[in-house]
């Protein structure tokens, strides 16, 4: 080991370890293998700081994800499948241990309200459309057909407007 | 000192229940010197609350520690910033900053607004200091951040504060409560001022200009302060994110989404005289989200890492909250004659029309947000079991919502007011389709396979093109009308419409930050131990630890590491990542190495050294495309001071009718 690194570790060591203990833990990260984040990736971290999963928590020495992962891990090596390893965590500390809700009984709520707001929300719109169309009057050939002209003639007028970078219903 | 400050507030609380009752006197008793007493008690609460402030920022500044608020967030190791910026460091502190925001905007709005709308006035005044009365209420009674240090019946003072949370003592820290409140509190005055119109039933739509000023300017202050608080958590919380869904993010962004909702239908009512019940929702809706925001942060009602701790004030907001809310529902159920359309659609494929698609889609948003932040504590009302509702329910919501509303940010401006043709919209859609296929196509053969990634690149190009298209065809018909350079053309067609111009800036500025967002799809992250002279391959990076040594200074003790970083054998750059140990609060940070870069960031965090003293441990992160989200942000911040200056050339034209033909001809003034 290159002796700057260890007087400098040694210091480290010895000025800071009470304070900084936790970041002199071993790599907890170690555990995470892609079948360990296929679990994680289910699990909430509950350290109380972050909103990621087990298996995208960040923080090196997180007191949640990291002994959790290593539980997954043996738990993994023992030959327990996936979702026993998921069941048997939302058995010890309820359905707070997902990082979302089951979609089955209250929690699919959850899932549902969304799309449901976004449902209501288009029957509204085609409420309002509906509600603000025009009635229709009776329009004789020719009143349509100088219509027709007057609307293309604005048309075009707008549209050399717009390309002249003004907006003709601009109002201050 | 601590008794002038507290009368102060106490006398600012007794002026906003006065100028509340004398506003409402005034106007139901026909007393106008009554209305005026208000006004002029307006004016008053400001020098009050600007006196109170000033003696808490004194106190702060020389650290009198008999004040329990200095000794909880200030001692004499920190800086003048960081002691100025600890007046909202706490919860006492920052309502006090909440109050004298809000009576500083008061006496702003009722300044420029006394004679223009002297009918509506008293009621508005009377919405202001309502708000107003509830927050001095609370640093009076409940809160007061002038409490000093008691033993038994004695003042005590103590030789040194805790100091300021090292997380806080980040320039970005400094500004991002500030910004975000005066975003907030400032979507009270649109409120105020649409609930004044609402009750008075106000004629015209003067009202309505002045409103959109301030909802444009409080929308400024709110994106502002989301995105400082992001670049905070980028380059201080050392997990190589801006976004965490945590509850109290979510409450900042809500009222930003519904304020940009109201930003898009206000123009139907300016134009139209159409969506005037959805606009009163929209505005409603903005301010009681701001509450609810505030409600969040202050009373621990949600879990969350940002929110100030357990306080006595959850009851005193909910009951505010509530009764604003059935206030509001009652205003606008009771007066819904006068908010009643004055036109007709003509087609579904309208602007307007798209204007209502996507304030639907902003509120759906808005809505999916909500509900993943307050189901978990519904849940535990109702089952007495805790849910967690964290990022992948977010994602898994919120993308899909995010990329329909990108490809409606390219849409919208292109379609016509009152009625598009099929040929008009081919025109205006044929090209910048083509260049989203072909972008998305040309990644997807690059090597791109992520679906979603590809569909907001593509969608980014689409309305990239879509902007730059109308800017260029507009430079160029006054280029060529007016023979001068293409420069100058962009910037006389910017000026003669600022606010549509400055609009598609905006746009441009949001489609920047959404290829950010998009970024991290595509996110690396590795844990490396590291010898000192050992190099290690990450991304496409070589780093190589060159030191690590440690000291101390007044405010912390620190370990610093140095780490020689080259791409292709050519030195790019020295990373300096650091832990530091604060001593005052006992509590430690780290400080990340970043090196930023359009195409990606190479952000390193310093994690300490293992127990065997050989190596150094060290987090990588290659983060592509973050440097879009600063980029954008600066674009629409660009784009919405444009649409603030007012435009060169005015354009006056009677509303529109049902089929379009104005009552009366257009005039034109220079």
């Amino acid at each position: 080991m290159p002796v700057s690194l260890r007087r400098c570790s040694l210091r480290l060591v010895a000025t800071l370890f009470l304070s900084f203990a936790c970041l002199l833990a071993q790599d907890p990260t170690s555990d995470m293998t892609p079948s360990v984040a296929r679990v994680g990736d289910h699990l909430a971290c509950r350290c109380g700081v972050c909103r990621n999963t087990v298996a995208t928590c960040p923080m090196l020495h997180c007191e949640y994800s990291g002994p959790m992962r290593a539980r997954i891990k043996r738990m993994q090596d023992q030959g327990v499948s996936d979702q026993n390893i998921i069941k048997t965590v939302v058995k010890e500390q309820g359905v707070v241990a997902l990082a979302a809700p089951p979609a089955e009984g209250w929690g699919l709520f959850t899932w549902v309200m969304p799309g449901v707001a976004l449902l209501l929300g288009f029957l509204v719109y085609s409420w309002w459309v509906r509600r603000n169309r025009p009635d229709p009057e009776p329009v004789s050939d020719a009143d349509r057909a100088l219509l027709e002209r007057f609307r293309g003639q604005i048309e075009n007028e707008m549209g050399e407007s717009d390309t002249a970078g003004s907006d003709p219903n601009e109002k201050k | 000192m601590e008794n002038l400050g507290a009368l102060a507030i106490l006398l600012a609380f007794c002026l906003s229940v006065f100028a509340v009752a004398a506003a409402l006197a005034g106007k139901y008793g026909r007393r106008p010197f009554l209305a005026v007493s208000a006004e002029r008690a307006v004016y008053s609460i400001w020098v009050l609350l600007t006196v109170a402030a000033a003696l808490l920022v004194y106190s702060l500044m020389t650290g009198d520690f008999r004040i329990a608020y200095v000794q909880a967030h200030s001692d004499r190791a920190m800086s003048p910033l960081y002691k100025f910026t600890a007046w909202w460091g706490g919860q006492e502190g920052s309502l006090l900053l909440w109050s004298w925001i809000l009576s500083s905007y008061s006496a702003i709005a009722v300044w420029t607004s006394r004679h223009k709308f002297r009918n509506m006035m008293p009621v508005v005044i009377a919405i202001l200091m309502t708000t107003q009365a509830f927050f001095t209420g609370l640093i009076t009674f409940v809160l007061s951040p002038f409490q000093v240090l008691m033993a038994g019946n004695g003042i005590i003072s103590v030789p040194d504060g805790r100091g300021l949370d090292p997380l806080l003592q980040w320039w970005t820290m400094a500004a991002h409560p500030p910004m975000l409140y005066l975003g907030y509190v400032g979507s009270i005055v649109p409120f105020a001022f649409a609930m004044g119109s609402l009750v008075t039933h106000q004629p015209g739509e003067g009202w309505i200009h002045t409103t959109r000023r301030w909802a444009i300017v409080t929308w400024l202050f709110q994106t502002t302060g989301i995105t400082l608080g992001m670049g905070w958590a980028y380059t201080v919380l050392s997990w190589g994110g801006y976004w965490g869904w945590d509850p109290v993010e979510n409450a900042s962004l809500m009222p930003w989404i519904t304020a940009t909702a109201f930003l898009h239908s206000v123009m139907m009512q300016e134009k139209k005289g159409m969506m005037k019940v959805w606009n009163m929702v929209l505005v409603s809706a903005t301010f009681l989200l701001s509450i609810l925001g505030t409600t969040l942060t202050r009373t621990g009602l949600v879990a969350s890492v940002h929110a100030f701790a357990q306080s006595p004030v959850k009851p005193y907001f909910t009951t505010f909250l509530l009764t604003a809310l059935v206030l509001v529902i009652i205003a606008i159920s009771t007066n819904l004659k006068f908010l009643k359309s004055e036109s007709k659609l003509e087609s579904v494929v309208s602007r307007e029309s798209s204007f209502l698609f996507n304030n639907l889609i902003l509120l759906a948003s808005c809505f999916a947000i909500l509900w993943g932040t307050l189901f978990p504590v519904i849940m535990e009302a109702l089952t007495n079991e805790k849910e967690t509702i964290d990022t992948p329910y977010y994602l898994r919501v919120e993308v899909p919502i995010a990329l329909f509303l990108l490809f409606l940010t390219g849409v919208g401006p292109l379609i016509a007011w009152r009625k598009s043709s099929l040929d008009s919209l081919r025109r205006a859609f044929l090209v910048p389709t083509l260049v989203g296929i072909a972008v998305a196509a040309g990644l997807g053969f690059g090597g791109i396979h992520h679906v979603a990634a590809l569909t907001a690149f593509g969608l980014a190009a689409f309305v990239t093109t879509t902007i730059l298209r109308e800017f260029w065809k507009g430079s160029r018909s006054i280029q060529t009308k007016e023979s001068m350079a293409l420069p100058k053309a962009a910037f006389q067609l910017t000026w003669r419409n600022t606010r549509r111009y400055g609009g598609y800036l905006v746009h441009l500025g949001i489609v920047a930050m959404f290829v950010g967002f998009t970024g991290s799809a595509f996110n690396l992250h590795v844990v490396e131990n590291l010898g000192l002279g050992q190099t290690t391959h990450f991304g496409h990076y070589d780093i190589k630890l060159v030191n690590v040594n440690d000291g101390s200074n007044d405010n912390y003790e620190f370990s610093h590491a140095s780490l020689d970083v080259r791409r292709n054998g050519r030195e790019i750059t020295l990373l300096e990542p650091e832990i530091r140990l604060y001593k005052a609060s006992q509590s430690q940070n780290t400080i990340v190495g970043l090196r930023r870069a359009l195409n990606e960031d190479l952000y390193v965090v310093y994690s300490g050294v293992l127990p065997d003293g050989s190596k150094a441990t060290f987090q990588f992160y290659q983060l592509p495309l973050v440097s879009w989200i600063w980029i954008g942000f600066w674009i629409v911040l660009f784009g919405t001071v444009i649409c603030l200056i007012p435009s060169k050339v005015r354009y006056q034209y009677a509303r529109t009718e049902v089929v379009g033909i104005a009552s009366k001809p257009a005039t034109v003034q220079s």
